[in-house]
Formats: structure tokens, sequence, C-alpha cells
């Protein structure tokens, strides 16, 4: 205030002073001239700086004005030849201070909250939330006392932030009963709550009197099977690694249903303490060049909730991350019509993930052999939750990658051109252990009837240890993955008139295929002859043999791209946009030994039959790979799963159109609609959906013979390999994807800004999900896609209270406008639809053929109810599980049944105190889904078959969310 | 606690109103005998007016970082519309990426002005938050100077992104999943634009702005509805172009508004905030609706 009035006092009694002589000066008939000499005699005065002699007294005015304005200037070094002035004297914001920054604290703890809904739901009154965030960021310019002086020129920026947090999670599981896992299955049900009976495997005989020319069935049993007595294995048949393992499975602690399931609910906490800092570093190198300086760093550890208080926690492995990034730009002015950047980036992120076997070898103290991990074993048994991670338990990725950029930007008449090259290198190290101490699938064809479904239990067959799936992964070192991606453009802003704008670009874009440092790569190749198997499909060697150091082509595409900008009416108040574009994305890097079979080894036994016999037997140990690493066999992979690099020069391909109409209407509102639409294919797609080792769905006509191993092979195009594995690098699949959205928008005016948008967008595909049920004809996959919600309404505001002097309430100053000025309001509310349901069979009996079966139809049965609601949100009665070895007909995701909606509504309030004219602190109350919303699960999608109806299809179990507060402060200087 | 204590606590932290004498803009033509203008409903008294007819002193404040194509749309749009107004605008010109600097004092030299504006950079960091206020000042004091009148028009293209200061907060710890402090990003630039709004609330020369690159995403939007508000507290108008085919015409409309002020100039029994109204000839004429006389956190 002191310095505002004095220097408005001076500027009072300076002009006063200056007028007096101007005046007399005027008098004399000569003016003071502000530039240079006067302009020659006959000269516009609106071309020169002459005064025309009718203006000469109010010239004499604007004389004045511009004597202060220039001395006023020159006392705050303002004036280009003050330069050094200006170092020593200005801060890098132009503010008084040299130093300007924040502190700030957010603070959350759970007695702010509400309980959340799927706590309450389970009894549950607390869920623990301890939260702090804190940090700081100054910015300013690099002052080193008597060192360094770099006021104007260098400037810095650091943030370093920090947080401590615990939090509470909540699970809903299923797991044994306690009779279950004393062997005894007397209280095994179906999902129709019907008694389910455990079968013998050890008493399975051919059934003499089986007829081959009718379907398999009760009365016409394959292979027949004695069930249990009472449903219980007697203990001298349970597996002994499978009953030390049994003994670390908690108790069911609730009963949620239906029948016995949903038994198991806890909410354990878990523990998140990152630290990181920002820093930046500026430094201009006179007026035309600029270097720009950033490094990151951030360590982080996040310590995952144990679902099982014990050694099988099936939960997520602890995880520690380190961020590494180095970045530094150059920009160089050449002319005000040319600007030349360069930039060179380095950025290195590092993901480690460990599972603490708190020094223990878990393995061996089950008793289980042939493993190498000394974490618990990954058990999965079919309906329940299964014992140790199904994550990966050693990891440790990584990611480094070089950016270089170059950018000319210069202008030539209506024409802007704009010329970028860019160049990426991406070095990856990667190493993942998937189950390092194995991990066994157990189902419940074992100790089911043989060709009979719901019979059978898969924790039952987990006891005898007999596991149909097994799998085991041994990396002796990392991968180290290299690939480069290059791209130049031109493009072009040109203004073709007064009201049209066009944009034209043209790129061209190249990547290098994936090579490893030291060749150690490898991939399946579909022409090589196999000398194992006698037949084509091989795996082949990086550097080896005559072939390359990589397995894919170098990919190069043209990506052009038309904009128009036009004004169609006189007062340019509507605009309309249109863009037209094809581009291609880059089939990059991914994380994991994909692709380094033979230096890497997957040891996969494979059951002969999965309902007769098991691939492994947790006593007898996990079989040892027949050669040691490096194999490079070209039949190494028989009989497992194997890698292939695809070799095709196709990439994801996009073309892209859009339509945009923006009006402006009075009041500060702008009104925008907008129409877009994609076309994709060559999308990547996983080994399961390009299904280039499955046989034809035709062979389901063998029916029961296709659980043989030994037959279905014989089917596949491959007969010596398993599953042919792409990693999500296979481009062949399909989408499009159509959007309409209208916006409207309302900018500052009374303090109050929102942004109001409703959108409608439909997207199908014929790849989303884990798979599809008939890979060999993709159009019958061709449906909406999985996770898609078509409808979305959002609204962000902003409202300044009208509280406080010059406000339209509380206007007079005083203690209490000053208690009630200053507060805002801001908030986000978002609902979105439903996505749409994906209808699942309760069994699956096409002898392994079709993993992703659909259900199907009943024909004249309505899938919609009036009211959906949690007990009924569809009829499952209009649908059935398929006919056994039969196809589903109901879509892949159904096309007009969707999922409940979701919505949620943020909010934040803040008051603002101001200290000072440079420091104030604001408090903020920040509520996020502040209505304590619950939103509904999804539907259990699970049908079943006529006669054995899963009775909980259709039912929503519970909901989710709940109000948490988060309290914030932040000091501004 | 008592009425009367809060009442005796109000009464010592009230400021007390003295007499100041401030300007104003007012879209209305006409001596000052046609006003009648009050602060808090208070008459005020209107000294003298500087009517459309008298000369104007227009600096231009470039804050030009990105767009080079809508920074010479805009340049020769201006310049085409001073020549066009006449040889009573004279034009000075600063620009503000990293820090503001004078390039060229007032003058209505058509010629050495588009030299000047000819030989501007569009590079750097912009700079319009961090010298909106001190050019504010600057013109507040060089209006006080004459009887002039006097606005300010920013060309700016520059993003929020693009400043120094970290208005986009960016993730320090991308492994914090469960950070919500960022869910609310806009509020760093909200806070800014408070204390400058604070800060404007005193100003009386009107300060004009030409966006010549408007942005959609959230962040922009709320640094653009700022620079709304920037306007609007000071008796400006802020602009936003979406093409540069807009430009032209923006230009013109804004120089337009800038020629058609008249000043106030008006002495008051004035402390803090006071809602400012202002009838001429029976009607309300555009003018800002509050005026600071003092500045905030004194």
């Amino acid at each position: 205030m002191i310095s505002h009035y004095t220097g408005y006092m001076q500027a009072r009694y300076t002009s006063t002073f200056l007028a007096l002589v101007l005046l007399l000066s005027a008098q004399g008939g000569a003016l003071a001239q502000t530039e240079g000499p006067p302009a020659p005699a006959g000269a516009n005065a609106a071309e020169t700086d002459s005064p025309g002699r009718s203006d000469r007294p109010e010239l004499a005015q604007v004389r004045l004005a511009v004597q202060a304005f220039r001395r006023i200037t020159t006392a705050a070094h303002l004036r280009p030849d003050q330069h050094t002035e200006r170092l020593r004297e200005t801060s890098s914001t132009g503010r008084t201070s040299s130093w300007h920054g924040r502190l700030f604290e957010y603070f959350r703890n759970d007695m702010l909250d509400a309980v959340p809904h799927e706590v309450v739901q389970r009894g549950g009154e607390h869920n623990l939330r301890r939260r702090n965030q804190f940090g700081f960021t100054v910015n300013g310019p690099v002052v080193l006392p008597k060192i360094y002086n770099g006021r104007g020129t260098s400037f810095f920026t650091f943030s370093y932030e920090g947080t401590r947090e615990r939090v509470g999670r909540s699970y809903l599981y299923t797991i044994p009963t306690g009779q279950q896992r004393l062997a005894d299955f007397s209280d095994l049900v179906d999902r129709a709550g019907r008694l389910r009976a455990v079968y013998d495997p050890d008493s399975t005989r051919r059934n003499p009197m089986y007829d081959p020319s009718a379907k398999v069935s009760r009365s016409n049993l394959e292979h027949e099977r004695d069930a249990f007595p009472n449903n219980r294995i007697p203990s001298n048949r349970i597996d002994r690694v499978a009953q030390a393992a049994n003994g670390v499975y908690p108790r069911p602690n609730t009963n949620v249903g239906p029948f016995l399931r949903n038994n198991y609910w806890t909410n354990p906490s878990e523990r998140n303490t990152p630290d990181g800092f920002i820093a930046r570093l500026d430094h201009n190198v006179g007026d035309m060049q600029k270097i720009h300086v950033t490094a990151k760093a951030s360590d982080g550890f996040s310590d995952t909730p144990d679902i099982f208080p014990t050694a099988g926690n099936p939960g997520r492995p602890d995880r520690s991350f380190t961020n590494r990034a180095v970045g530094l730009a150059d920009t160089v002015s050449l002319t005000p019509n040319l600007t030349y950047n360069v930039q060179f980036g380095a950025n290195l992120q590092v993901v480690d993930t460990l599972f603490l076997s708190d020094g223990r070898n878990l393995p061996q103290e089950l008793g289980l052999d042939g493993v190498n991990g000394s974490v618990f074993p990954a058990l999965r048994f079919r309906g329940y939750l299964g014992l140790g991670s199904s994550q990966r338990s050693y990891l440790r990725n990584a990611m480094t990658d070089y950016e270089f950029d170059n950018e000319l930007l210069f202008r030539n008449g209506n024409h802007t051109w704009t010329l970028v090259s860019d160049a990426k290198f991406l070095d990856w190290s990667t190493f993942e252990l998937d189950s390092p101490s194995g991990s066994f699938s157990f189902n419940d064809r074992i100790t089911g009837l043989p060709g009979i479904t719901n019979t059978g239990d898969g924790f039952a067959t987990f006891l005898l240890g007999q596991a149909w799936k097994a799998e085991a992964t041994d990396q002796p070192q990392p991968a180290y993955l290299r690939q480069r991606w290059f791209e130049n453009s031109v493009a072009d802003q040109w203004q073709v008139s007064p009201n049209l704008t066009l944009s034209l670009r043209l790129k061209v874009s190249a990547s290098s295929p994936r090579v490893e440092k030291h060749d150690r790569q490898s991939s399946f190749d579909p022409k090589v002859m196999n000398p194992g198997a006698g037949s084509k499909g091989a795996l082949v060697f990086a550097g080896r043999d005559g072939k390359g150091r990589a397995f894919q082509p170098f990919r190069v595409r043209a990506e052009p791209r038309l904009g128009i900008s036009w004004s169609p009416t006189a007062d340019r108040n509507t605009v309309v946009r249109g863009t037209l574009l094809r581009a291609y994305s880059t089939i990059g890097l991914r994380t994991g030994p994909f692709g380094t079979q033979g230096f890497s080894g997957r040891r996969f036994p494979v059951s002969p039959n999965r309902q007769l016999a098991p691939a492994v037997t947790l006593e007898d140990g996990f079989p040892p790979l027949p050669h040691p690493l490096p194999d490079l066999r070209a039949d190494f992979a028989n009989n497992s799963d194997v890698d292939m690099i695809p070799r095709t020069g196709a990439q994801p391909t996009y073309n892209y159109a859009s339509l945009e109409i923006e009006q402006k209407l009075s009041r500060g509102l702008t009104l925008r609609a907008r129409g877009r639409t994609t076309r994709g294919r060559d999308m990547l797609i996983g080994g399961q959906i390009a299904g280039l080792n499955r046989a034809p769905v035709e062979v389901l006509v063998h029916r029961d013979r296709l659980n043989a191993e030994s037959f279905r092979r014989s089917l596949r195009p491959y007969p010596h390999v398993q599953q042919i594995r792409m990693n999500y690098q296979y481009p062949g699949g399909k989408y499009r994807y159509d959007e309409g959205r209208v916006n409207l928008q309302k900018s500052t005016g009374d303090g109050l800004s929102f942004d109001l948008e409703y959108a409608y967008r439909q997207r199908w595909d014929d790849y989303s999900g884990p798979g599809i049920q008939n890979p060999h004809d993709r159009r019958t996959a061709w449906a909406l896609s999985r996770g898609m919600r078509p409808q979305r309404f959002s609204l962000a505001y902003t409202y300044e209270l009208p509280f406080g002097p010059g406000k339209p309430v509380f206007a007079r100053s005083g203690l209490w406008t000053k208690l009630v000025s200053d507060w805002s309001v801001s908030g986000f509310t978002t609902w979105l639809s439903g996505d749409p349901i994906v209808l699942e069979p309760l069994f699956n009996n096409t002898g392994g053929m079709i993993p992703y079966l659909r259900v199907d139809a009943v024909p004249g049965v309505d899938p919609h109810l009036r009211r959906p609601g949690p007990k009924a949100w569809f009829n499952p009665e209009a649908f059935v599980d398929p006919a056994d070895f039969a196809l589903g007909n109901v879509p892949r995701t159904h096309p007009t049944l969707r999922n409940p909606n979701y919505s949620n509504h943020d909010i934040s309030l803040s008051k603002r105190v101001v200290l000072s004219q440079e420091q104030s602190v604001e408090v903020l109350v920040q509520s996020f889904n502040f209505v304590n919303q619950g939103n509904w699960n999804d539907p259990d999608n699970e049908i079943g078959p006529s006669n054995a109806r899963n009775v909980n299809a259709g039912r929503i179990i519970g909901s989710r969310g709940g109000r948490v507060l988060q309290l914030g402060l932040r000091y501004h200087f | 606690m008592p009425v009367g204590v809060l009442a005796a606590l109000a009464l010592l932290v009230s400021p007390v109103a003295k007499p100041e004498v401030f300007k104003t803009p007012v879209w209305h033509d006409g001596p000052a005998r046609d006003y009648h203008v009050t602060l808090n409903g208070n008459p005020v008294t209107v000294q003298s007016v500087q009517t459309r007819d008298e000369h104007l002193i227009l600096l231009l404040v470039f804050d030009t970082v990105n767009r080079p194509d809508r920074v010479a749309g805009a340049r020769e749009a201006v310049l085409a519309k001073l020549s066009d107004l006449g040889p009573k605008y004279f034009a000075g010109v600063l620009t503000a990426q990293d820090g503001l600097v004078v390039r060229q004092d007032p003058i209505r030299d058509r010629k050495k002005l588009r030299e000047k504006l000819d030989s501007l950079d569009v590079r750097g960091v912009p700079g319009l938050l961090d010298v909106v206020v001190q050019v504010s000042r600057l013109a507040d004091q060089t209006l006080q100077a004459a009887n002039v009148r006097l606005a300010v028009l920013f060309l700016t293209d520059g993003e929020i992104e693009d400043y120094r200061g970290d208005y986009t907060i960016p993730v320090v710890n991308p492994s914090d999943r469960r950070d919500l402090s960022r869910r609310f990003r806009s509020e760093l630039i909200l806070e800014r634009i408070r204390s400058i709004v604070d800060s404007l609330e005193s100003a009386q020369a009107p300060l004009f702005f030409l966006h010549l690159a408007r942005q959609y995403d959230d962040l922009n939007e709320v640094y653009q509805n700022g620079i709304s508000e920037f306007a609007q507290v000071t008796g400006g108008r802020a602009l936003f172009a979406r093409g540069l085919q807009e430009i032209p015409a923006m230009v013109v409309r804004l120089l337009d508004e800038i020629a058609a002020h008249s000043v106030l100039k008006l002495e008051a029994d004035c402390e803090g905030v006071r809602r400012l109204e202002i009838r001429a000839e029976g009607v309300s004429p555009r003018h800002k609706e509050a005026v600071r006389c003092s500045q905030p956190g004194s």
C-alpha cells in the first residue's frame, strides 16, 4: 500500500512539474520531441510523429504521459538497454521478491470419512486410512552469492513431494469351508444348491457298455468312476504337499452366499511411502538461445495388503518403484520468423517387485520339489480363491528411453511451416519370473464323472495333488531389448482466405524391429522343419543359422492429415472445424521374457487327458527341463506353449474423421457439438484371439474324444506345440468407434464458470477381452466393445462465492467480511452408463477346444426386466449354457443388457487468506464422492445349464465406494 | 463472545475512508455533467472527462511464444486498424516473455511501429501472469500523469503448460496411486488468478486481451477464464481466437472498443473495495463494476 501510494504521489507531483515545463515550452512554440527528429513537412500525421496544428494542446498531454511512461519504465529498469540492471533486480516472475513457491500438506484420516459401502455391508465399522502428503515448490533466479548471479538469465524450479500412507482394502472371496479343508465335501453344493458329488480318480475304468455312436451321458458313460463314500476323501489319499499347503488357508469368516459362497471377507491395509523431486533449470544464452534442463527422481515402496495373513497370501507382492529422468532442451530463435528447437531427453524407470518370503524356502517347507523359487507356489482351484500370488513374484524392469527431437518453424506469406525430425531409442532390460515356484491349476474334471459337467470339485482335486495344468518359469538372465523409432514430418498452416484456414501435414515414421543386445531372441517359425516332430514349425534363434538379429521387418508408414477451420458467418461467432487423418501406431517393446525361449524356459507339462489324468502330481514334484539353459534346439518348445514374434509388416492403422461446430452464445456461453468416427484395423491382439494353432470349431463333432491330448493335438495345425503366444503383438483386430458430443461452457462471469458435457459413443470390435469363441471366423466376434460405457455426462464447475468487498453480499469491509470473503467452490460430477454385460456359461464341456465359450439365448424369453435391481438385474432365464460340444449363440457382449451405471461427485471448498501482497494461505476441504454414493457391483454373469442353473445369475452382491475427505493447507510465498 | 465486542473488533479492523482521486473507463460520450457516479451508493464528484475524441495511448504487450502465424495475423490487423483510427492514437510496444521490457515508447509513427513489431520474436516462456499487474500499474501511473486516455492490449498465445511456474502440478511420484491432491489441479492457477485480480481491482486503465490460440483443455480453460477476469475487473475485455481467420476481426473489435471509451476522473472518500455505479442520461453505460482504493494485503 505504502509503496503504491508513494509511487502514485511521486507520479502526481512529477506530472504536475512536467506539465508546467511543457506548457512553457509549448508557449515558446517548441515541443519536446519524444522520438528523434521531426518528420518532413507535408507527411501524413498518422504516419509520423509530427503533430498537426489542431491537436497541439492535447498533444502536450500525450507528450506528458509519454515522458512519464519513459521515466517510470526507466526507474523500473524495463528499458531494452537496462539489461544489466534488470539482471540485478528482477526475478523470474517479474515480482519483487526473488524466490517464490509454496509449502503444502494434504491430510486424510478415516475419522473424517464415511465407512465404505463394501465394508458396511460386511458388518465392518471402520476402514483404515492414514495419509499425509507434503512437500514444497520453490522457483526463482539462480543466485550463488559471490559466485554466480543468474538473475534474468538462469532460473530454477525445485519441487519435493512425499507421502506416508496406510489404507485399508476390502475383499470378498470364496474359500473352501472348514469341512472341505478336512476333505469332507458333504457340504459341497452346485450353484443351484444341490449336492455335488466328488469322484475318486483312482477308480476310473472304461465302461464296457459304452456306445460310441451315442452322446456321453450319465446313462452312456465312456469312463466310469466311483464317488467317494459320503463325499469324503480318505485322509490317506491326501497329497502330502497339498496337505501342507492346505494348512495356510484361513477359515471362512462370513456367509454372504449364495449357499457357501462368498464366505471370506478381509479388510487388510497397505502401506505406501513414495518420495520424489523434480528439478528444472532454464538458462538464457543471450537473446537468441534458451537451454532447459530437467531432472526427476522418485522412489516408492508399496507394501501391499495381505489377503491371507499367512505364507499362502494370494495378494500382490510388495513392489518398489524407481523413476529417474533427465531432459535437455535447446531452443534457438534464428529470426523472428524462424525458430529452431532441439531437445534431448533420457528417462529411466525401474520397477521392482519382490515377494518377501522372510528368507524361507516355502516350496521346500511344503515338500514341493523341482522348482527354483523360494516363494509360495501359485495354487489355483476353479471356484475358489487360491493360494500363492498369481502376480509376478520376481520382477525387475529397467526401461530407459532416449529421445532426440528437432523442430524448425518458419513463416512464409500465408503459410507457416513446421518441420519435425525426431528419434527415440528404447533400451529396456527386463527380468520377470511368472511362476518361479510353479503354478498349478486344479480342475473339477479329475474328481468329476468323466464327460459329465457339474460334478467334482477343484479343491478336492487339489487335495489329491493332481494338477491338470502346471507351469514353471526359468529366466537365468534379463533380456536386454532394443528398438529405434524415427519420425519426420512437414506441416503447413495455410490461411487460404480471411475466414478459412487449412492445416496440412504429412508424417513419415519408421520403427526398427525389436532386437536383443546379446541376440538372445527366438521365435516360432511356421516354415522351418521341426526335427523333433518331423513337421514344419520350429523355434529359430536370432543371429544363428543365417537368421538376422530381428524377426520383424523395418516398418515405414506415411501418415497424412488434413484440417480445416472455417468461419461461415460474418460475425465470426461460428467456427466449423474438420479433420481427416490416417495414423499408425508402433508395435513397441513389452516387458517380460517373451520371445527368448531357449535362453529362458517355461516348463509346461501337459495332461494326457484333462478328465482322467493330471499333468503333474504335487508329491512327485515338477519335472526338470530336459536340457540346461541355454537350450537352442529347434524343438525346445515342443509340447508346450511357444512364443511367436509376428513377422508381418502390418501394424495398427486408424482412419479418423471429425467435424465440430462451435457457436458463441451470449453471457459468456459457448456451445460445441462434435461428431467423430474412427476405423481401426490390424489392432494388436494376443495368441488366444489370433488362434494360429487352434483347430477349426467343426472338430467339436468329435465330442468326448477331444479330451484326449493325443487326439486333440492331431487336429491342431502344429500338433507338436500347444498355444502360439503372441504377447498381444499380432496385428489382426478391427474396431469402429463413433461418437457424438455436446458441450456447453460458461467462462467466468459473476464468479461462475462451468463445463457441461454429454457424450454418446459406441465402439464395436472383434477382439476386446481375453479371448473369443471362434478365432477362425472373427466376424462372429464383432460386438460392442467390452468395458465401453456408451453415455457420459460430466459437469465441472468453479464458483467464487459472492461475499466480500466489491461483491453483492457482505460488501462492506470489516472482520466479518474477511471471514466470508475469498471462498470458492469447485467440483466435478460424472455419470457413466453401464458397459455391455458379458454372459458366460457356468460349464464349458468342449474338450478344451473352445476356451472362451458364449451362452445360448432361450427363444422367446425377454432378457430385460421392467425394474432391474440388485436382486435381479437381468432375466437369467433368457439364457442357458450351450449344449456339450456346441458353440453359444449370444453375442460376445450383449447388445442391449448393461451393467449398472456409475456416478461420482467430488467437491472442493477453498478459503484464501491474504497475508501480504505476495503471501497467502489456502485452506482446502476436499470431499471425494461427497454424496457417499455407492455404485453397484456388476451382476453375476455365469448362467448354467437348464438342469443346474446358477441361482445367483443376474444378481448383484453389494456396492462399493464411500465419501473420502481431504484437508489441505497451502502457503504461497 | 458478546456482540458489542465483535462490533468493536469489526470497527478496529475496518479501513478508514479518505479522499482519493482516481480515473475509470466508461463507454459513453458526454460532458462531466452527464454522469451520476456512486461508490457503494455514495455520490462521487466527477472532476473531468476525456472523451472518445481525445488522444489515446495504447500499450501493446506481446506475450507470444508459440504461434508465429497467428502473431503475424494479429500484428497486421493491429497496424491496419491503427492506421484507420488516425493520428490521435499513439502506440507503445512491450514484451512480456521472461520479464517485462519496453520495446517502443508510445508513438504514432506507423512506419516505425511496423518496424518494431516486425522485429519481435515469437519465443521464450510466457509472462502474462507475471507481468499483468506490473503493466497495469505502469499504465495507471502513466494515465495519472496527464489528461489522456490510455488502454492496454495484451496479445498472447501462451498456454499454462508453457509457464516456468508449476501451475500444472506435474506428478512427482508416479507410484502414488491414491494421490487426490491433483484432482482439482486448477486450484493453483485459480489462486494465482485471485491474487492478480485482487491487485487489479485498483487498476484505472482498462486491460484488453486477445488470446491468439484458444485452448480447450481443463487447465487452459481456467487460465483463459482468469484472463477474462483480468479484463472484467479492469473494465476491459478478453477475446479468444479459435482460428487464424478470427484474429483480424477480433483485433478490430477490441480496438474499436478501446477507441470508444471515455475516462472519468473521480474524487471520493474511498478505502477498500467499493461497488461503482455510473449512470449517464438515465442509463447505465458499460463501466467497471468495482474499484479498490487501496492495495490488497495492506
